[in-house]
């Protein structure tokens, strides 16, 4: 059976109606399941997951806005650059096309850090009821799966839009097209920073600080559980993400560096 | 002769290919066909106890549950080395060798109910000890020889006593990465039983001929009642020798229904074939003037559970040898087996390996005697007259290679040298500078190769001519788009004056007995061709004498020699220190592959081959656990290149012509891969100043080279 719901009601209802659907979301990494059929297919494809709104103090995206798009909208915002950054990251644009803001966090891809960082809010929503909670909460432990409860939904990502606010996003990978080894992206508004590490350990990590403190950062990076796998060791990953940290930090705007 | 430097037709079969009109082999089905899956052993060494398979059997759609006790499945009989079955190795068994290994087989009606069924199989596993890495096999000595006579070897002169007394002597140990092929097609195959008691096998495999040989001697039947079908490959490269058509054909044989089974890409991954993860080391003696007196080469190639083409693919580790021709030589050859998936006759055939470690070690010992790259090659390299030392035979009861005193009848290796320098300083010249913290290196390195395998090398053509319709059979395989149809094609209209619209080419199944060896060491033009060329020039010879009517003749071509072609690349690599990063700024290939027939083709060829030596050498590689499970954790981490990832490559042939083929030519399809690993590393070395331990050259590798915890040399 494949669903299709025309809004976000109709589909809460159907999927109550029946647990057992495999939400479809565009690309084939939502749907592990090789030549085996599920019984029931809920087609995520509605307009209402794919908006973009602008509020005076937030950026509201949908989860299935394309990668690209994200990356367009973001690019004269430089509160929001390490995002861009992110997202314009590796792939060809061929992909970005296709790929998603949600398609992306539940692969662990480039977004999570960025998102992290510059305070990124997860909107998610069942039959229910609605809750706000930190991007970095949602992001999946083990790729493929967002953090969420059972019948429960990704909606939205918001963004903030403070007008203090600058961003940085450094990545290091093994192959043109595989995952970070190690990626670094920072915000700052004033003197206070957010610092949130990925693919160099097994979960997204972050930190909150002053920007003038380097050295608590530096105690930060010594002390993440990074880890080797086939990609990289773990040596080679705790040494770029001191680099990355070291260059990402460089690339902030004097004019912020100043007012810290 | 004119047949030369067309590019027209070559989109005969391209073009259509491009607007998806050519049916691939693994678009093929058949009226009623089943479909096939294989339980694989998730484990790198194991012992299947028992399976419960009683759920799967009576799953829906169901047809057939094949267990290693439900059949005495006879050997895979493999190819024959020289007149030995060292290939041979079980289809079906409860001990799984390799993870990846099949030891269940099921067919059903439908691919999801295949699928569902797999689910439902209990295996029982014993997991047991193995040899799951290289350096492991290596430690066991002669313990993991996969060949009975031990190693392939040869020497000439007195090497040891030049190493004991010779001013320069130099040795480095250079490993290479287990590669797959990257074929995009899926590995695949359909077999179908005949109301006459025989099988049609469909397949991709690159030798349609061995492959029935090899099935009727499997299943038990004649020649004649196997019938093997190659539709268009979606990529080959010498990787199509798997077990697939074997598996699909105990199927059919059980069910008497066509039964069809095709990997998925990570099954591609395990049960298809890769290129051998090596090691080598090198040594040369040398005068402080940078003259060589002796050279040795030994190689360790890791062949995984099975030798299947091994033995020839270490025998071709001695044209990296023989390209520098020293009074003392020796090679020594091992084939080592571990419990790991089956390597075979990867694009190359062996020799990117060898030819990597010999031309890294070249640079290295260029730079330590403080002479130049081209210098040191133009001098040193094996010249047209001169005597092939890796054209010969292997004594199978003892593994002594014998040369046979073939020459070299052309070689425009020094054109190819001098013009990648040209086209070196060019480059340097229009790029821009480096970056800042980034350094940039260059690189240089030569590679020789074979056309065709040097035995028993047959292609047969037939061709029927009325004024404008020529039509041509051929009993050659398009492997991979090798662009056989269009160069054939392009032979036979020159010969006999008729347009390419005029023109129609069968390549032809075996029921055709037209015999061909098969589509590998880049041998079609150069054989297949040949037996088209010859044909025609029969049925000129019969226009010419006014014969009327429809006039047809038959060519079965064995080449004399095996004409080796050359090539050179040239590199410009920049190289960041700090995190290990390469950038390959620009490449030049130089290539001999004789007469150039169609430029369009030849040049696709060579970049083709480029794109998978760059791969090769930075990024590519199969990662397996201590316990023998594949560790590479997607396609993305595996790192094939993609397009986007190519730097701007200057391809130039040489005026070259092989006096020993009636067209000129010499294979093309696998030397451009050759030099471009070693190019590109001694681009990184030269930038870096410290070398490298092997390939792929990873960010990682390269910035631990960079802190000195780099290659292994004395």
């Amino acid at each position: 059976m494949y669903l299709r719901p025309r809004n976000l009601s109709e589909l809460f209802e159907m999927w109550h109606a029946h647990p057992e659907a495999v939400p479809v979301a565009g690309g084939s990494r939502v749907l592990p399941l090789g030549p085996q059929r599920p019984a029931v297919l809920l087609d995520l494809a509605i307009a209402a997951l794919q908006t973009i709104e602008k509020e005076a103090q937030f950026l509201t995206f949908g989860p299935m806005v394309s990668v690209d798009r994200l990356a367009a909208v973001l690019a004269s915002l430089p509160g929001l650059h390490a995002v861009a950054q992110a997202a314009l990251g590796f792939v060809p644009v061929q992909v970005r096309k296709q790929a998603t803001l949600g398609g992306n966090l539940l692969i662990g891809g480039s977004l999570a850090p960025a998102l992290a960082a510059v305070g990124a809010i997860a909107i998610i929503k069942n039959h229910q009821e609605i809750q706000e909670l930190p991007i970095q909460s949602v992001v999946p432990v083990q790729p493929g799966r967002l953090r969420l409860p059972a019948q429960t939904l990704l909606v939205a990502v918001r963004l903030p839009l403070e007008p203090s606010m600058v961003s940085y996003y450094a990545a290091l990978r093994r192959t043109p097209v595989g995952p970070a080894v190690a990626a670094v992206a920072v915000a700052v508004v004033g003197s206070g920073l957010r610092l949130a590490v990925g693919g160099a350990t097994p979960q997204l990590q972050m930190m909150q600080g002053d920007l003038a403190d380097r050295a608590a950062m530096d105690r930060w990076l010594q002390d993440l559980p990074v880890t080797g796998d086939p990609r990289a060791s773990a040596a080679y990953r705790q040494a770029m993400l001191a680099l990355l940290l070291e260059r990402a930090l460089d690339a902030l705007p004097t004019a912020s560096r100043q007012s810290a | 002769m004119t047949i030369a430097g067309e590019s027209s037709p070559a989109l005969r079969d391209g073009l259509a290919k491009a607007r998806g009109e050519v049916a691939f082999g693994s678009e093929l089905r058949v009226a009623g066909n089943l479909f096939a899956i294989a339980l694989r052993s998730p484990f790198g060494h194991a012992q299947l106890l028992d399976v419960d398979a009683a759920a799967a059997r009576c799953a829906p759609g169901v047809v057939a549950v094949l267990t290693p006790w439900d059949l005495s499945a006879p050997d895979v009989p493999g190819d024959l080395f020289y007149d030995q079955p060292l290939s041979r190795r079980p289809a079906l068994s409860a001990e799984a060798l390799h993870v990846g290994a099949p030891v269940v087989l099921l067919a059903a009606e439908t691919l999801a109910q295949a699928y569902e069924a797999l689910r439902l199989l209990r295996p029982n596993w014993l997991e047991l000890p193995g040899q799951f890495s290289l350096e492991g096999a290596l430690s066991q000595g002669g313990a993991a020889e996969a060949l009975p006579f031990g190693a392939v070897h040869w020497q000439q002169g007195d090497p040891q006593a030049i190493f004991a007394q010779a001013a320069i002597v130099r040795e480095d140990i250079l490993r290479t990465s287990t590669v797959q092929a990257g074929a995009l097609e899926p590995y695949w195959a359909l077999v179908e039983p005949t109301a006459q008691g025989g099988f049609i096998v469909h397949n991709g495999v690159a030798a349609p001929f061995e492959l029935r040989r090899q099935m009727a001697e499997f299943l038990g039947l004649s020649l004649q009642q196997v019938e093997v079908r190659c539709p268009p490959v979606g990529g080959g490269f010498g990787s199509r020798s798997d077990d697939l058509a074997f598996l699909a054909a105990l199927l059919a044989r059980h069910c008497q229904r066509p039964v069809r089974m095709q990997l998925q890409r990570s099954e591609g991954w395990l049960a298809g074939r890769v290129r051998h993860g090596a090691q080598l080391r090198v040594r040369s003696a040398l005068t402080q003037q940078g003259r060589l007196l002796a050279r040795e080469l030994e190689v360790w190639y890791d062949t995984g559970a099975f030798a299947d083409l091994g033995p020839y693919v270490v025998l071709r580790a001695l044209r990296s040898l023989a390209l520098y021709p020293a009074e003392h030589q020796r090679f020594i050859g091992h084939l080592l087996r571990t419990n790991k998936p089956v390597a075979s006759a990867t694009r190359g055939f062996g020799n990117p390996q060898a030819t990597f470690a010999v031309e890294v070690h070249n640079a290295r010992i260029c730079k330590q005697l403080g002479i130049g790259s081209l210098e040191f090659r133009q001098k040193t390299a094996i010249r047209a007259g001169a005597i092939n030392p890796s054209v010969g035979v292997v004594d199978t009861q003892t593994g002594a290679f014998v040369p046979k005193g073939a020459r070299i009848s052309s070689s425009a290796l020094p054109w190819c040298l001098q013009r990648a320098q040209q086209g070196l300083e060019e480059a340097i010249t229009h790029l821009p500078a480096c970056a800042p913290g980034w350094l940039r290196g260059q690189g240089v390195a030569a590679a020789m190769h074979t056309t065709g395998k040097g035995r028993a090398e047959v292609s047969t053509a037939e061709v029927f001519w009325t004024p404008g319709l020529l039509r041509v059979r051929s009993g050659a395989t398009d492997q991979g788009g090798t662009g056989v149809a269009s160069v054939l094609a392009q032979i036979a209209g020159q010969v006999l004056g008729e347009p390419p619209e005029a023109i129609v080419v069968e390549l032809c199944s075996t029921a055709a007995e037209l015999a061909d060896s098969g589509a590998h060491a880049s041998s079609r033009t150069f054989v297949a061709g040949a037996a088209v060329w010859d044909a025609c020039q029969l049925v000129l010879a019969r226009r010419k004498a006014g014969e009327p009517g429809e006039l047809s003749a038959r060519s079965a071509w064995h080449p004399d020699g095996n004409a080796p072609p050359f090539a050179t690349c040239a590199a410009v690599v920049d190289v960041e220190p700090a995190t290990g990063l390469c950038q390959v700024r620009w490449m030049g290939l130089g290539v001999d592959a004789g007469r150039i027939l169609n430029p369009r083709q030849a040049l696709g060829q060579v970049l083709g081959a480029a794109m998978m030596g760059l791969g090769f050498a930075l990024y590519e590689r199969l990662d397996f656990t201590a316990d023998g499970r594949l560790a590479s954790l997607s396609v993305a981490d595996y790192g094939t290149p993609r397009a986007t990832d190519m730097p701007p490559i200057d391809v130039w042939f040489a005026p070259s012509v092989e006096e020993s083929h009636p067209l000129g030519v010499k294979g093309i399809g696998e030397i451009g891969l050759m030099p471009v690993a070693p190019a590109l590393v001694n681009a990184i070395e030269a930038a870096i100043g410290r070398p490298l331990p092997g390939l792929p050259a990873t960010p990682e590798s390269v910035w631990r080279a960079c802190r000195g915890e780099g290659g292994t040399c004395t």
